[in-house]
């Protein structure tokens, strides 16, 4: 079912790259929506972006405006790219808010390995970490997990894979919430989750997750020192990005607290636009108990990211005869883009609690932000921004102006401009694969029409999408990264 | 989620499911497909499904699947959850008709 055009035509634009929907164009706003685009992009967003945001900015207890970043594209409840913030005594906390996938994120390694090292063995590194990190529908990782150490990953998140042998200490340093949200509650999640995510830890998953070896080219480090405080130090060095979440266990959290809450609502007197956006108070029993499940869910994301690390650097290892600590691969920093957390933020001069929905939008925390690690703290908050397969991804740093602006977030990809299925029509996946060889990056995927749905031509131009954060000073631009090898579920 | 022509019929399986309306039952019916794929790996191409009630609704499901061998089955996108999202069951002049966003 299509949206219609007339929201698109309410957005008035109120400053550069920013457009704002009034609460009078919708019946039940209570605050406007606020649109983050160039003039481009703002053309480029479904009709549905336009319908989703003001739907967000008319639940209870929204703070400001309800916000959609530059790569914004239609959702199911909130749009992706979408953030809002919801008072944490006096608002709601919903999954549509969150996603199924909760806590995809985004990891960046780092190596020092230059391309000229890589290039001959390519094809059997990408092959080697294909056969090592499992992917696609039905795929079983390769940790071997009790309920009870499940239930310590659900608590632990990244730190218990570190006290398992799966990372290095110094990784956890180097992520957000050092890999481990609080307020966990194993008790609150099903056992349908359970059994459903226990034998996934380890998988990289479908769609548009992936296992990336990229190349950071002549010219793309486009501020040297805050690019070598995060270990990117020469044209032609290497890294491995990483796009993955909580697998079965997080979707399964989330339909068994979205048919919860659709339920729940009446109760609490809360009508929404889109029953996707079922809700409940934060301080509710049903939105504590969601809340502690999806933190469980984060941690387990985070514990999945980590446990491919490991799997990495064995890869990495075996291929190139040397130790990983030896070949550089460092943890640069994961972030989540799929959360909703409890942050402290100034409104109307005062300091309030807030639940911080991030749905397909990055936390981009600027310079001297308490939660941002030592490491990075003078620096800001890395932000790793996730492009297509065919054209590479990019990273920056956050900025004060973001914190004031954005609730210190930002966008998360390039969005998509054409459904999966409009893009399997255009190209087929061997194809691609091919095409794509011939131009040097090597593909290996579990599904064929997974790799034609993801093709460059079916994302936004993801420079287009820096060039505003960098614009609207939401994210400042590190490096970009050129994809060379690419594995797909 | 995969083409049921390269997986073979090797599964039985009965399910049994309850809810108090009769959307929530599609929804949670879907859920439990979707549920099966990741915890056993099974994927039901063939199901005789019959639904008794008036709220309480009940469905009875006998299943015919098979197990996802990644040697064989042709992987298509995976298919995370049932979304509320434009979710709608109506019941017209020649049946019922649902609206449903799977999100993958």
């Amino acid at each position: 079912m299509r949206a219609s055009h007339e929201l698109r035509e309410k957005a008035r634009p109120v400053g550069d790259c920013i457009w704002e929907i009034a609460p009078s164009e919708k019946a039940g706003m209570r605050v406007p929506a606020r649109i983050y685009a160039s003039e481009s992009l703002f053309a480029q967003m479904d009709d549905g972006v336009f319908e989703q945001v003001t739907n967000v900015a008319c639940l209870p207890g929204i703070v400001r405006a309800a916000l959609c970043m530059p790569d914004g594209h239609w959702g199911y409840g909130f749009p992706i790219g979408g953030v809002a913030a919801f008072l944490a005594d006096d608002g709601i906390i919903s999954p549509g808010g969150i996603g199924f996938d909760i806590n995809c994120g985004m990891r960046l390694i780092r190596t020092a390995l230059s391309e000229n090292e890589v290039r001959p063995r390519l094809t059997e590194l990408v092959d080697a970490l294909f056969g090592a990190v499992p992917s696609g529908v039905g795929a079983k990782g390769f940790v071997r997990l009790t309920e009870e150490a499940f239930r310590q990953i659900m608590v632990h998140g990244a730190g218990w894979c570190v006290a398992h042998g799966y990372g290095w200490p110094e990784d956890l340093e180097r992520m957000e919430g050092e890999g481990c949200l609080p307020g966990a509650d194993p008790a609150h999640v099903s056992a349908r989750a359970v059994s459903r995510g226990m034998e996934q830890l380890g998988t990289l998953g479908s769609g548009n997750h992936y296992l990336e070896i990229q190349v950071v080219r002549e010219g793309a480090i486009h501020d040297a020192s805050t690019a070598r405080a995060m270990g990117v130090e020469a044209a032609g060095q290497v890294f491995v990005m990483l796009h993955c979440g909580s697998r079965g266990f997080g979707h399964q959290i989330g339909t068994d607290y979205l048919r919860a809450f659709d339920q729940a609502m009446p109760r609490y007197g809360i009508t929404v636009n889109d029953r996707e956006l079922a809700c409940a108070p934060f301080r509710s029993p049903e939105g504590q108990a969601y809340f502690a499940a999806m933190v469980a869910a984060a941690n387990s994301a985070f514990a999945n990211r980590q446990v491919i690390t490991h799997r990495v650097r064995e890869v990495f290892s075996r291929v190139f005869g040397r130790d990983a600590r030896a070949l550089g691969l460092d943890v640069v920093y994961d972030v989540c883009h799929n959360t909703a957390k409890l942050e402290r933020h100034h409104v109307d001069g005062r300091e309030v609690e807030l639940v911080v929905h991030r749905k397909g939008a990055t936390r981009a925390f600027g310079p001297g932000a308490p939660d941002v690690p030592p490491a990075y703290r003078t620096i800001g908050q890395p932000v790793i921004i996730g492009g297509s397969m065919e054209t590479g991804s990019a990273l920056l740093v956050g900025t004060a102006h973001a914190m004031q602006e954005t609730w210190g977030s930002t966008a998360h990809g390039a969005g998509r401009t054409m459904s999966r299925a409009q893009a399997k029509k255009r190209v087929r996946g061997d194809t691609l694969i091919r095409d794509m060889a011939a131009r040097g990056i090597v593909v290996r995927a579990a599904s064929k029409a997974g790799v034609a749905e993801e093709a460059g031509f079916a994302y936004k131009d993801l420079s287009a999408v820096v060039d505003v954060l960098q614009r609207l000073d939401l994210s400042r631009r590190v490096a970009t990264f050129t994809p060379i090898g690419n594995i797909k579920g | 989620m995969v083409d049921p022509a390269t997986l073979s019929i090797t599964v039985e399986r009965a399910v049994s499911i309850e809810a108090p309306k009769l959307d929530l039952l599609l929804y949670d019916w879907l859920s439990e497909l979707i549920y099966l794929k990741d915890r056993d790996r099974h994927i039901f191409p063939v199901a005789q499904v019959s639904i008794a009630g008036e709220g309480p609704f009940r469905l009875e499901a006998s299943l015919q699947g098979g197990v996802i061998d990644p040697e064989r089955t042709a992987l298509g996108a995976d298919a995370k959850a049932v979304t509320f999202h434009q979710f709608a069951l109506e019941q017209t002049a020649d049946g019922w008709r649902a609206r449903l966003v799977i999100d993958i």
